[in-house]
């Protein structure tokens, strides 16, 4: 194996990683505060992409002004999603996780009657490539691996230190006793539906230009985050980045060297993850 | 035999007598479709009754269709006995995953059920040789003869799936007025109480477990001889959620929602005459009405309209 196909394997990992983070993260924030498994999530993330295809194709938007009004387009259907259909089953177990697969369906199901099943393409917005050691890696590539390291280090940042991100840990840590101190739930709650599905849309919007765009990808996508934030850590925003990278790694080096065996690698981890150590990976037990 | 003898035997006397009345292939096709979810949907309830969502139950039911399926074309079995084999391998199948997974708690049962589902899909996918890949299998024997009834036409298929969801409801109710269903409701409600009185959970929920998926081996062994094929398309996530929500929407908390769930969401995509692309849509739509105005299922409407306000849980 030459270094420069190895520096390609490797950057296809990179960036196939970065994908799954990108969709993952918003997924584990959900789950982390407000114990919902929202499988709405990968239709967020469809409609992203379709929102920036209609933006970019249809009104000829330039492509970071889509980008940005993806955001908030999936945003806002987020929060209005968590106020009509999440909120009232907010502390039912069962009935939350069905209503999340109701809503899923919904978008999903509308979504192949509006926009049809075929494939649709964003135009590229950067066409050149970059020479490393031999290998040819495409700009497009790179400025998405670049914006979804930026979200990342902005979306970890501002958990950690901003005051409505910490008022997201306290609920998350312990909701009754976040309440007594003066933290409203229920905004923490909506808070979070619109910074997850903003997630979404951004990853919609990012990947759209890569990937051909269908009403499909939803669940794809949202079974991909599943996997991933199960092996990083249900509800852990560093677990879903190393799950995803380690995700994106192992389907790059399987890919070249297993084969089409290896879409079954990632749910065999998850079997192995939760039978040894079920808060996953990086998880606090 | 009183009131209550006669409300259970005039569904039964009905559904026996339906095709001296009409022979039409397409409602008598509605009918055994909708057994054959029942029976699955069944297997979804009493897994349920534990208090454990399964987002797999799609794979017990290809397992049952692929083993009686190599059983019959590769051994060379009769269905008859390939049948109930079927369904104990899918038992068994589910004891393996059960045993170790059932420990761990709440949301992460069904994330292993639906891992778990992915990789039987995968296996038959990527496995053409034995298990005819994407392809699928052709050409799967119909039962063959028995008591001089040969399997060529839709309605000895229709008594033979009456006969299966007839012995799995039988199943269901003596497991629910038994010791045992009382003891799944008692860890559906509570399970560390349940455990705290000396209750072992684990078995339980191991036998709830390979119980449903029993009969989900059974409902996808009469699938694949019913309609001569079968492929891995049949058995993904989504037939895993269907029968999830059509045992939500009939009712979970009654041995009659999961036959009435798959009746309703069965007939209701032909009776709106709709192309199969809506019918995602049209579920989701039954689905969060029947959560916001029916928690209980369609089976607690009566009781809804009579003003009664049944609990349930």
């Amino acid at each position: 194996m030459t270094l420069s196909f190895f520096i390609q394997v490797f950057v296809n990992g990179l960036m196939l990683g970065l994908t799954y983070v990108l969709i993952a993260s918003g997924f584990s924030l959900i789950y982390g505060i407000m114990r919902l498994l929202n499988f709405a999530h990968g239709e967020f993330y469809m409609l992203g992409a379709f929102a920036t295809y209609l933006l970019c194709e249809h009104l000829g938007v330039n492509y970071f002004a889509a980008l940005i009004l993806s955001m908030v387009i999936i945003a806002a259907l987020g929060v209005v999603v968590y106020r009509f259909f999440f909120r009232p089953f907010r502390d039912q177990h069962d009935p939350s996780l069905v209503i999340a697969l109701a809503i899923a369906m919904l978008i999903g199901g509308l979504g192949l009657l509006i926009f049809g099943e075929k494939d649709k393409s964003v135009s590229p917005v950067f066409s050149g490539v970059i020479k490393v050691f031999g290998a040819t890696l495409s700009q497009e590539r790179m400025v998405v691996i670049l914006m979804a390291i930026f979200l990342m280090v902005a979306l970890t940042l501002y958990i950690k230190f901003s005051k409505t991100g910490q008022a997201m840990r306290a609920v998350a840590q312990d909701r009754e006793a976040a309440a007594l101190q003066g933290i409203g739930v229920d905004s923490t709650f909506t808070l979070c539906m619109a910074i997850s599905s903003a997630l979404a849309g951004a990853a919609g919007a990012l990947l759209a230009p890569l990937f051909f765009v269908n009403p499909f990808l939803g669940m794809h996508a949202v079974l991909k985050a599943l996997v991933v934030v199960v092996i990083g850590g249900l509800g852990s925003i560093p677990g879903a980045i190393a799950g995803g990278l380690l995700l994106g790694f192992v389907e790059s080096f399987g890919n070249t060297f297993l084969g089409d065996i290896t879409e079954i690698l990632g749910f065999i981890m998850v079997m192995i993850v939760l039978l040894f150590r079920p808060q996953g990976l990086f998880g606090h037990g | 035999m009183g009131k209550r003898g006669l409300t259970y035997l005039t569904p039964m006397v009905a559904l026996v007598a339906v095709p001296a009345f009409t022979q039409d292939p397409y409602l008598l096709n509605l009918l055994i479709t909708t057994g054959i979810w029942s029976t699955s949907v069944w297997g979804v309830r009493v897994i349920m009754s534990t208090g454990q969502l399964t987002l797999g139950h799609a794979a017990y039911m290809a397992v049952g269709a692929y083993a009686s399926t190599l059983l019959t074309m590769k051994v060379g079995l009769s269905f008859w006995l390939a049948f109930p084999l079927a369904g104990l391998i899918s038992s068994f199948i589910a004891l393996l995953i059960g045993y170790p997974t059932l420990r761990i708690k709440g949301v992460y049962f069904s994330i292993i059920t639906f891992a778990f589902a992915e990789i039987i899909r995968l296996i038959i996918v990527h496995w053409p040789s034995l298990l005819g890949g994407f392809g699928g299998i052709a050409n799967i024997p119909a039962p063959s003869s028995i008591f001089s009834i040969s399997f060529t036409s839709r309605i000895p298929f229709y008594y033979l799936i009456l006969g299966i969801s007839l012995l799995t409801y039988l199943v269901m109710v003596r497991v629910d007025k038994s010791r045992i269903g009382k003891i799944f409701s008692s860890i559906h409600e509570s399970d560390t109480l349940a455990e705290s009185i000396g209750i072992n959970i684990m078995k339980y929920k191991v036998t709830a477990f390979c119980l449903g998926c029993f009969f989900a081996g059974l409902s996808g062994s009469f699938y694949a001889h019913y309609f001569n094929f079968t492929s891995p398309e049949f058995f993904t996530i989504w037939q895993s959620i269907y029968c999830l929500i059509f045992a939500i929407v009939g009712g979970a908390g009654s041995v009659w929602g999961p036959p009435l769930g798959s009746l309703f969401m069965t007939l209701v995509p032909e009776l709106l005459r709709v192309a199969r692309e809506y019918e995602p849509v049209i579920y989701a739509i039954i689905l969060i009405l029947i959560m916001f105005l029916l928690p209980g299922g369609l089976i607690t409407l009566p009781d809804r309209l009579r003003g009664k306000q049944k609990k349930v849980h």
